[in-house]
């Protein structure tokens, strides 16, 4: 068993939208999700669809894999590679490889983006943040109120 | 609209990711973004098994106004939430609860525990009758306070009276107090106190200057018993030298005990100043200059080591907070601040050294660094108060 699922070569992931991905077996070790589907099958090929995440979102995360599985990558160039990449997203791009991330089950990954988000939306107004998750509030003016005194001594 | 509302149902456990990389303010403010994120935000919080970062203090600012100071915004705030009215006086604070006395009736006192943050209140049902009978003369009122934790069953609280000769303790939710008075003879002045867990720490005047010890659940045969733990470090003598009603004293040491909630752990700050000014009646009228500190030491009470005794301790991860009533020492790690905001080798100070003819010459808001000996004031503006305000530190918590 051991040997012939070290004998897998490439695993193909589906995304929501089709697209196809062909990857080495240790790009995919931090999803857990993927792994232990591939455990539980006694193939040499595997194809996984992936229902919940889409295709620019899954060439972000296999980006991502890719950079810090390498071996040649020196810890210096993998911090540098991690601030260009949350530079270059918007808040939705975050939130979205956020979920992606619960769902695949990537624990660093997962922590990585929810550091990036926190990092944005600490020391913010209520607006801000509403914006940043495209929220509206649905209290009402009362309600609004009474939040605000409650928030009353958090000063930003 | 709808299209745009797919992260309000974000699910708890990617919500709980962002959470935990974030303070107490921060968990309230993205309660308050839309309805089901209130219900998450209250679900994660009623589970406790995702807490926030903790917060840093602020300082409770009292006089005809209450105002808080904020170091993250170096700023004084005034709330507009009516907190406490005038008779209510605060003792001292655990974790985000105010320890308040409610003066209406003399004689007597009854007191509560106040949120800072959700201004939940909770009371102590047994009312404290002051004893009449005491060395010293003068009207009765309750001088400092602390407690073990926040209110809950089998809290202690406790509480210096202002003849320094008694100290009234109690415990949640009992039918009445207990007041411990010093041996009889012994011309003991109790002058500071803190409590850990079921131990109360005393703090004896600079004749006896030591610490004496109390266990509180020992009370089912009268008072608890003083045991002497330890004397307190030596005190450098003070010179003190005066033309007329004019003085200046060098070497007047402060001493706070502190605690580190989260440790639990007991210090002691000496805090050595210079002053210069002048007297009326046997008491500070005015400074002439106002105090300033020459140096500032930070003892760790070492309760593993035989004999027990003090550790001068380096300030360089630990961080701490002193006004008169509540003094605190944290770690700096666990505050997980910004290093710029709370720097190593500090002491941030609230005091207000009491001085009838110029009020103001005598209050300090600012942070004493250690490195090179000196005090940054925060900003304050002063025209528009009558009265000086009492501080007192807190940390917000629920």
């Amino acid at each position: 068993m051991a040997a012939e699922k070290s004998s897998i070569k490439i695993i193909t992931l589906i995304a929501a939208d089709g697209s196809v991905f062909e990857v080495e077996p240790n790009i995919v070790k931090e999803m857990k999700t993927v792994q232990s589907y591939i455990d539980e099958l006694d193939q040499n090929t595997v194809s996984i669809p992936l229902p919940n995440v889409f295709g620019n979102d899954l060439a972000m995360i296999i980006e991502y894999c890719k950079k810090h599985a390498s071996e040649e990558e020196t810890k210096e160039a993998k911090e540098e590679f991690d601030f260009e990449f949350v530079k270059r997203m918007k808040s939705d791009d975050k939130l979205r490889l956020l979920q992606a991330a619960s769902y695949l089950n990537m624990e660093s990954f997962l922590q990585f983006m929810a550091k990036a988000i926190a990092a944005e939306i600490e020391n913010q107004s209520v607006e801000f943040v509403r914006d940043y998750f495209q929220i509206e509030s649905d209290f009402t003016p009362e309600e609004e109120a009474e939040l605000r005194k409650e928030n009353e001594w958090a000063f930003k | 609209m709808e299209q745009n509302s797919i992260w309000k149902n974000l699910p708890v456990d990617v919500l709980e990711e962002i959470m935990k990389r974030l303070p107490l303010r921060e968990y309230l403010e993205l309660r308050s973004i839309c309805f089901p994120w209130w219900i998450s935000v209250c679900n994660v919080i009623a589970k406790e098994h995702c807490p926030p970062l903790p917060e840093l203090p602020l300082v409770l600012l009292r006089n005809e106004d209450l105002m808080l100071f904020s170091l993250s915004t170096e700023s004084v705030h005034r709330l507009k939430t009516t907190l406490l009215k005038r008779a209510h006086i605060c003792h001292g604070s655990v974790e985000g609860w105010l320890i308040v006395s409610d003066n209406t009736v003399k004689g007597s006192a009854t007191f509560f525990f106040l949120n800072a943050v959700t201004k939940d209140r909770i009371m102590i049902p047994s009312k404290l009758y002051f004893p009449s009978k005491s060395l010293v003369q003068g009207h009765r009122y309750m001088a400092k306070m602390v407690a073990s934790s926040k209110p809950v069953r089998d809290c202690y609280l406790a509480g210096i009276l202002n003849d320094f000769c008694q100290i009234a303790i109690y415990k949640l939710f009992e039918k009445s107090w207990t007041i411990i008075e010093p041996d009889k003879d012994s011309r003991i002045y109790f002058k500071d106190l803190e409590i850990i867990g079921t131990k109360l720490y005393v703090r004896t005047d600079t004749i006896s200057h030591s610490i004496l010890v109390y266990d509180l659940k020992d009370s089912t045969n009268g008072p608890p018993k003083a045991e002497m733990l330890t004397k307190l470090p030596k005190l450098r003598q003070l010179v003190s030298s005066s033309i007329g009603n004019h003085c200046i004293d060098v070497d007047h040491t402060l001493c706070f005990l502190a605690k580190d909630e989260a440790s639990r752990e007991l210090y002691l700050i000496y805090m050595m100043c210079n002053m210069e000014y002048t007297v009326e009646y046997n008491t500070v009228s005015a400074f002439v200059k106002p105090p300033e500190y020459t140096t500032i030491k930070v003892f760790k009470l070492e309760m593993n080591k035989e004999p027990i005794g003090w550790q001068n301790v380096r300030m360089d991860d630990r961080v701490a907070f002193v006004s008169s009533y509540k003094c605190m020492v944290m770690s700096r790690d666990k505050l997980n601040y910004n290093k710029e905001l709370i720097r190593g080798n500090s002491i941030y100070i609230a005091l207000n050294f009491p001085c009838p003819k110029s009020p103001w010459s005598g209050f300090q808001l600012g942070v004493f660094c250690l490195t090179n000996r000196s005090m940054k004031y925060f900003p304050f503006d002063t025209s528009n108060h009558c009265r000086v305000p009492r501080s007192l530190w807190f940390v917000p918590s629920l």
